[in-house]
Order: structure tokens, then C-alpha cells, then sequence
């Protein structure tokens, strides 16, 4: 008997109702299980979402961006400081200056995109190298640019009416990245776009023959990876009013690359899909939610979410190793 | 109607081919028979336009053509199915006969990319009925067939495009006696189909079952070509191997 890829699906859902369910029965009652974790889990899914949307649809094409973390963090510092600028010392300037932010953000998500794109699709670079090489180089980048500190001083309303805002008691921020990611799911799931994305990632070879422009697909799957790290970068300065540059978001990488592993997406490409991501983005946030509220000390998570992704890419190897023994 | 003249091609100093010249019709099974290193793979990549000859002439239909790369030889209406048949195995046998000319949707959401898999599948159902080929469920992944199903997804797809001309590249080599057989009949059927099929094969006695013509290269050039049905096995080796005819 074969699975069927949605029954991959149903079992990561299993295993995230049993880690909700474990931690709702260990912590005290009024904290996990409340309106207000909920939320907070949603608001810490909605960037991890928008990211691991851009990393499924690169992971499926059988490449890697490494470099998200960093743009995320660069495109949070660039239209932090682009909204301060342009909202000058009138309030009446806090629309244009957030749609500057919103330019500039997912603008400069883009233009590293470009970069990785064109050095992975055109010169023909490993893609592991070029996104290491741009995950330094933009996380420097965006150092030099806020001077080293972090940025803060956005305007307020983009706050109160984005990152902290709620439509029916849904968190904005996850609103936004589920019609993100719903569009980065019938992209891939739908269009010719996506099912070139499969077909190279399955055969390159096969996909070239075909007629398929190789380095057009894959150049705009960059750019496009790129301006949804900038859009996470966008949802974490609306919900925390400061673009840090402390971190340059790795524990955010590396648990986007697990949630795309453990929703069953195989690194060397060809399978994946984008509803299984969705599913597997929750586990690393509840877990890290569920830790955090349990009083385990914050940097544990980093440990953890580390962990999963080695656990998860190991589970796979083991799983497609005895898949092809049985076939 | 395909008609390769003096094709010349060297890599580096080792001479692949030394001014070959070969004719297919509509309607014909013409086998291209030598030895390892006898050049007829490097013949069938340049009419597949993956390969640029050094010297020499391509018609098709009576006018000379350049075929600067694979996309040039299928407008030109001939399809190649490879030797690894280059299939995307965690792909459906639909997407497969699809690779770069989906089939969108009509309208608007077609001009967003949106495919028409229902209309694909079933374009697919049918040709797959109509060359036998043996594959019942076309929405299956690739690799959970069998080496002939794959073959036959491979030809199948050739088939579905070709205009003129199919070119195999060994197309039987790895499979087993049955598989054989059915990869036979789709050759057959895409002869009776009015196709023309230059076929590349080391397998002596299927040449001679199906091939109308057989051309046996050696050391890159032509040392014979004769209809199938006037030669034997014995007539083919000496000329694989160079002995006198």
C-alpha cells in the first residue's frame, strides 16, 4: 500500500493535536488554553507561514534559501527606517508612510531575491552557497543600515491597526499571512508556475527537454522568495514596532525549514505541498509556546526547533529509503 | 521526409560520425544498428537538435532546416524519447505527457497560469487507449510503474506530439521479455499510425521483427543500409563488426 500525500497531512495533524493536548493537560488551565494564547500563537505563526510558504515552493524546485532569515531581518530594518523618514514630524503623513514601508520591505525582499536568483539561475551557483553568502550579507547589510541597534519609532497606527489589531478576534498579522499563503498554495498547487516548480524540482533534466525555461522559473522563485521573507519582515515590525537586528531571525529560518520537512517535503526535491507546510508550522510554535509558558528558559526553544528540523529530515531519509526497498 | 545528408561531428579528435546520410518515410520503422562507439547515438541527438552537426544537411518535408536545439526539432514535428527517458518520476503520467505545454484553463484564470488538468487528463486517457498503451490509471506517479509502463508513458508522450517523426534511443535495452513485447506493439502502432520511426537498438532480433530498413553504422560511418526483410542476423553483425559483406 502507497500513502497518498494528504494522509501524510492527516498525521502531522495528529501529532499537533496530541502536543496541544499534552500541554493543555500539563499547564496550569488558564494559561495555555486561553482566547489570548490563541491569539498569541497566531500572531507567532504569521510570520513563520509567510516564510515557510516561500521555503516550500523553493524546497519543492529542489533548491534552498538560507538566506530568508536575514532578509527578513534586513526588509524589517529598511522599512522601519523608510516609514521614520517618510513620516517626517507630521501624523498626517502615516498612510504614505506606510505604504513606503510596504514598498520598501517587500521591495528589498525582492532585490535580494534578485541577487540569490540570478547567481543560483544564470551563473549557475549552488544554491546553498549563494543563500549562506546572502544570509551574511544581508544581515550585515541590514546592521550597517540601522547603524547596529535596533530600530524602532515607527509609526504607531501601523501597530494599532496591524500588528495588534483583530478582525472577528483573528490577530490581522495571521490574516494577512493565510491569504498569503493560500495564494503561495494555489500557485503552487494550480498554475503552470507551480507545476514547472514540481517538474524541475522531480527531473531538471526532463523539465529542460521539455521546454521549460529553467533559469527564468527558477530566477523568479527567488524573487519571489525573497519578497515573502520581506512580507515576514513587514508582519514582524507591525507587531513589535521595532526591527531587531540581533538575532537575524535564524531560530525563524530554521524552524520554517523544519515545518516545510515535517509537512513531508523531501529536500532533494520534486514533493511537497503547501497545506502539509501549514500543519507543520505548528509545531514548532506551539511547541516553542507551550515551553515558553511552561517557564522553560526562551533560548531551549532554539534548541528545540533545532532539533525538530534534524529529527524531521532524519524521519524522511528513513521513510524514502524504505519506500524505495519496498518498491 | 527526414533526410539526414553527410552529417559530419567530431569531439575533440575522436570522430563520432564521418559524413553519415539516412532517409526516413512516413510510415516506416527505420533501425539504426552498430556497435558501442559506432556514432548512432550522437546521429539521433542531432536529429533531435540537441547536438549541432559539424558538416551536413537536415531536411524534413524536402527543406532544409537548422535544428538548434530540441525545441526547433518538435516544431519541426519530431519528438525524442530518450534513452533515461526523462521522465519527472514524482510526477503523474499526465504531467509527464505535459512537461512545458500545459494546457491552461480558458479565460482569465488561464491567463493567471491556472492549468486545466481535467482536460489534460483526459486527452491523456485517450491517447494512452488509443496506443494500448498499458497504464489504466494516467493519475499515478511515474515512478510507481513498472520500467515498460515507463517506457510506454515516455513513447506514448513522443507520440502525443510528434508531427512527423519519432526517435528512439534504445528503447527496449533494460527491459524484460513481456515489457519488450509491448513496447513492440507501440512501436508498430505508431508505424501503422503513419508516423515515421528511426529507431536506435543494439537488439538484433527485434530489429529485424519490426524494422522496415535497417542502417548499420561503424566507426561513424554508413556500412549499409538495407530492408529489413532481405537481411539476417548474420548479415547485420558482419557489418556491425566490419567484416566482409
Amino acid at each position: 500500500m502507497r500513502r497518498a500525500p494528504s494522509s501524510g497531512v492527516f498525521w502531522i495533524f495528529v501529532v499537533l493535536i496530541v502536543l496541544v493536548a499534552a500541554f493543555a493537560a500539563i499547564l496550569p488551565a488558564d494559561t495555555f488554553v486561553t482566547t489570548f494564547n490563541a491569539q498569541t500563537v497566531a500572531g507567532d505563526a504569521s510570520t513563520l507561514l509567510v516564510l515557510a510558504a516561500g521555503a516550500t515552493l523553493v524546497i519543492v524546485s529542489g533548491g534552498l534559501d538560507l538566506s530568508i532569515g536575514s532578509v527578513m531581518t534586513f526588509s524589517a530594518v529598511a522599512s522601519a527606517l523608510a516609514m521614520k523618514e517618510a513620516v517626517g514630524a507630521s501624523a498626517d503623513h502615516e498612510l504614505t508612510a506606510a505604504l513606503v514601508g510596504l514598498g520598501v520591505g517587500i521591495g528589498g525582499g525582492a532585490a535580494w531575491g534578485a541577487v540569490n536568483g540570478w547567481l543560483i539561475a544564470y551563473a549557475r551557483l549552488p544554491p546553498f552557497v549563494v543563500t549562506l553568502g546572502s544570509l551574511g550579507a544581508a544581515l550585515g547589510a541590514a546592521r550597517l543600515l540601522s547603524g547596529g541597534s535596533n530600530v524602532s519609532g515607527t509609526p504607531p497606527r501601523i501597530q494599532d491597526e496591524v500588528g495588534l489589531a483583530t478582525v472577528l478576534g483573528v490577530p490581522v498579522p495571521f490574516v494577512i499571512a493565510v491569504v498569503v499563503v493560500l495564494a503561495c498554495g494555489l500557485l503552487l498547487a494550480r498554475t503552470r508556475f507551480g507545476e514547472h516548480n514540481y517538474l524541475i524540482g522531480s527531473n531538471e533534466e526532463a523539465a529542460r527537454r521539455g521546454g521549460i525555461a529553467i533559469a527564468r522559473h527558477l530566477f523568479g522563485l527567488y524573487v519571489l522568495s525573497g519578497a515573502l521573507a520581506g512580507c515576514a519582515g513587514l508582519l514582524e515590525v507591525s507587531r513589535f514596532a521595532v526591527a531587531s537586528v540581533s538575532t537575524g531571525h535564524t531560530t525563524e529560518l530554521i524552524a520554517a525549514l523544519a515545518a516545510v520537512v515535517i509537512g513531508g517535503a523531501s529536500l532533494t526535491g520534486g514533493v511537497g505541498l503547501m497545506s502539509a507546510t501549514v500543519v507543520g508550522v505548528f509545531i514548532p510554535v506551539i511547541l516553542a509556546n507551550g515551553l515558553l509558558i511552561g517557564g522553560v528558559e526562551r533560548f531551549w526553544q532554539d534548541v528545540v526547533v533545532g532539533v525538530i528540523l534534524v529529527a524531521a529530515v532524519g524521519f524522511d531519509q528513513w521513510r524514502r529509503a524504505r519506500e524505495a526497498g519496498e518498491g | 521526409m527526414l533526410e539526414l545528408r553527410d552529417i559530419r561531428k567530431s569531439f575533440g579528435r575522436v570522430e563520432a560520425l564521418r559524413g553519415v546520410s539516412l532517409t526516413l518515410e512516413r510510415g516506416e520503422v527505420h533501425a539504426v544498428m552498430g556497435d558501442n562507439g559506432a556514432g548512432k547515438s550522437t546521429l539521433l541527438k542531432i536529429a533531435a537538435g540537441v547536438i549541432k552537426p559539424d558538416h551536413g544537411e537536415i531536411s524534413v518535408e524536402g527543406k532544409t532546416v537548422e535544428l538548434g536545439s530540441p525545441i526547433d526539432a518538435r516544431v519541426m514535428g519530431i519528438e525524442t524519447v530518450y534513452q533515461d527517458l526523462a521522465l519527472a518520476d514524482h510526477r503523474s503520467c499526465v504531467a509527464n505527457v505535459y512537461v512545458g505545454r500545459e494546457v491552461r484553463r480558458a479565460g482569465v484564470l488561464g491567463r493567471l497560469g491556472i492549468l486545466d488538468r481535467g482536460t489534460m487528463r483526459e486527452r491523456t486517457r485517450a491517447a494512452f487507449e488509443q496506443l494500448a498503451v498499458p497504464v489504466a490509471d494516467v493519475s499515478r506517479p511515474v515512478r510507481q510503474l513498472s520500467g515498460g509502463q515507463r517506457q510506454g508513458v515516455a513513447i506514448a508522450r513522443a507520440a502525443i506530439w510528434a508531427k512527423t517523426t519519432v526517435l528512439l534511443d534504445e528503447p527496449t535495452a533494460a527491459l524484460g521479455v513481456r515489457q519488450r513485447e509491448a513496447v513492440d506493439d507501440l512501436i508498430k502502432s505508431l508505424r501503422g499510425r503513419g508516423y515515421g520511426v528511426l529507431l536506435i537498438s543494439h537488439d538484433v532480433p527485434q530489429v529485424l521483427a519490426i524494422a522496415d530498413r535497417v542502417t548499420v553504422l561503424r566507426l561513424g560511418q554508413n556500412a549499409g543500409t538495407r530492408d529489413a526483410q532481405d537481411v539476417d542476423a548474420t548479415w547485420v553483425v558482419t557489418a556491425m563488426v566490419g567484416g566482409s559483406l
